[in-house]
């Protein structure tokens, strides 16, 4: 059996009163996509943050190759960084900057290519996501669905190893949606890397789903395959998959 | 009760404290990386363009006006005594010691400053500062060593231009309103400013630069951290308020402090 990639071991996070995990263990393999799913502020986004280092957890460990995230030094951690891109549930591109400046800015504040060299990546990027042409364009002149694309390929113009999804789909249509799950997939395949989603599509996400774990009141309560958890006999599993629970809950 | 009261006491002092702590963090991480490489130099230009030219016009006008009232009060106090002909030497001094530094920095502030703390505020809500460290940016040498360079280079700049078309609006009035001989007010001017003055008033510029620059980025990158005005848009409505308010309280704090010491 292979190792995890990344590792969650009885981490725990609390604001003030409100407890948000209460000892999760999770695993993350590498070249899969994991998809968490969770009722609103069960603690998914938090949980995505650990693993970049946007929040720190009050007690557990949170593993990154055998290695603790939390114990690495400075310049460990800035290498460690290197692998991840993070996509925002709300994009999180940069109002005043145009579509180029927002894919290519990573490129520019961290790396060490020219300018003719980041152009390149960042037009081989637009031209895959399919979003040439917009590069003159502010964020705020494009649609919900073209912001996706440039936040998408502002995450992959590093090459990492590893993109987190905070809720990629939030406010799109139907069809939208299934464009995104789909050119997640076929990026995820093209450019191989691992992808953790925090998702609320429920089921569409299992078509792309490799591990699927559910977070409910601070904890990993399953963790496995998108066929596992659809023939799940936890209640609260089949209660959130099929919609049922009691909505004052959600 | 009084247990409370204690409680209570002990419990602000201890989030004022964390409070100036976080803002000196903040001001020496962006002090310390406005000389690691890759020099900013683009996004200090542009900074400087924003604070520096784009303020021209307001400190001109506020200039103008401050000049000609000096000159206007200065003349009525001056003829009690038969020394109108000491107005160039009032409004020089008084601009160049005083009212050019404090005016210009707290014009500044209502322009410049408060468009900061609301950006770098609308940046923290919208993720766009965490997108930033997931990026592996670091965000205080993105947002802030570049400001606060640009504050540095215009803040001197455009104290200079508010007292020379300050002295200038003492003319006006002085001169050609209330029959002044021009060339006494230059005179006057010329023979009582002296390098130790204008020296003082560069000094306060530099440091209103510092201060007013930390307290409008600091405020508008701790948006969220904040809990007494709201969240979102109100937090950031909040921390523009309050950037402004404290920046104007500090530059007069500073003002004393720094003439007291240069006396």
């Amino acid at each position: 059996m292979k190792a995890p990639l990344i590792e969650f071991i009885d981490v725990r996070k609390s604001f003030g009163s409100n407890h948000v995990m209460q000892g999760v263990n999770l695993s993350i393999y590498e070249d899969e996509i994991t998809v968490i799913i969770g009722k609103s502020g069960s603690g998914k986004s938090v949980l995505l943050k650990h693993i970049i280092g946007l929040m720190h957890h009050d007690s557990g460990k949170v593993i990154f190759k055998g290695e603790e995230i939390s114990s690495m030094s400075g310049k460990r951690k800035e290498e460690f960084k290197r692998n991840f891109s993070y996509m925002f549930q709300e994009n999180a591109l940069f109002d005043s900057m145009n579509i180029y400046e927002n894919i290519a800015l990573p490129l520019a504040e961290t790396s060490r290519f020219s300018k003719q060299e980041i152009k390149k990546k960042v037009e081989m990027r637009m031209e895959q996501l399919e979003i040439q042409g917009t590069s003159n364009k502010y964020p705020a002149q494009l649609s919900g669905g073209m912001k996706k694309r440039v936040a998408l390929a502002r995450a992959l113009v590093t090459e990492p190893s590893i993109v987190l999804f905070d809720e990629p789909t939030t406010g799109l249509d139907p069809v939208r949606k299934n464009g995104v799950h789909a050119m997640i997939k076929s990026y995820q395949q093209m450019f191989g890397f691992t992808a953790v989603i925090v998702s609320h599509e429920i089921p569409d996400i299992f078509q792309i789903a490799q591990r699927v774990g559910m977070i409910e009141k601070g904890k990993i309560i399953f963790q496995g395959s998108a066929e596992e958890i659809m023939k799940s006999d936890l209640s609260e599993v089949s209660k959130f998959i099929n919609g049922s629970g009691d909505f004052m809950e959600y | 009760m009084i247990i409370k009261s204690v409680e209570n006491f002990g419990f602000w002092t201890i989030q004022q404290i964390e409070s100036v702590g976080r803002i000196f963090i903040f001001l020496f991480i962006g002090l310390f990386h406005i000389f690691t490489f890759p020099f900013q130099i683009f996004k200090i230009i542009e900074h400087t363009w924003f604070i520096g030219t784009k303020s021209m016009v307001v400190i001109m006008l506020t200039g103008i006006f401050t000049g000609m009232v000096l000159g206007l009060q200065g003349y009525y106090t001056l003829i009690k005594f038969g020394s109108e002909g000491m107005l160039g030497s009032a409004v020089a001094l008084t601009l160049i010691r005083e009212l050019g530094p404090v005016l210009t920095a707290i014009m500044i502030t209502a322009r410049a400053g408060s468009a900061m703390a609301a950006e770098i505020g609308v940046m923290r809500i919208s993720e766009q500062i965490d997108a930033l460290e997931t990026m592996n940016i670091n965000p205080v040498r993105f947002i802030f060593s570049p400001r606060i360079v640009a504050s540095i280079i215009s803040f001197p700049l455009l104290t200079a231009l508010f007292d020379v078309i300050g002295i200038l609006g003492g003319y006006v009035t002085g001169s050609l309103m209330l029959g002044i001989n021009g060339g006494i007010y230059i005179y006057r001017v010329n023979d009582s400013v002296i390098m130790a003055d204008v020296i003082g008033g560069f000094v306060k510029s530099l440091v209103f630069a510092v201060v007013v620059t930390t307290i409008c980025c600091s405020q508008g990158y701790f948006t969220h951290l904040q809990t007494k005005g709201g969240f979102g848009a109100k937090g950031v409505s909040f921390s523009t308020t309050t950037a402004v308010v404290n920046s104007c309280v500090m530059i007069l704090v500073f003002d004393y402090v720094i003439t007291y010491l240069l006396l």
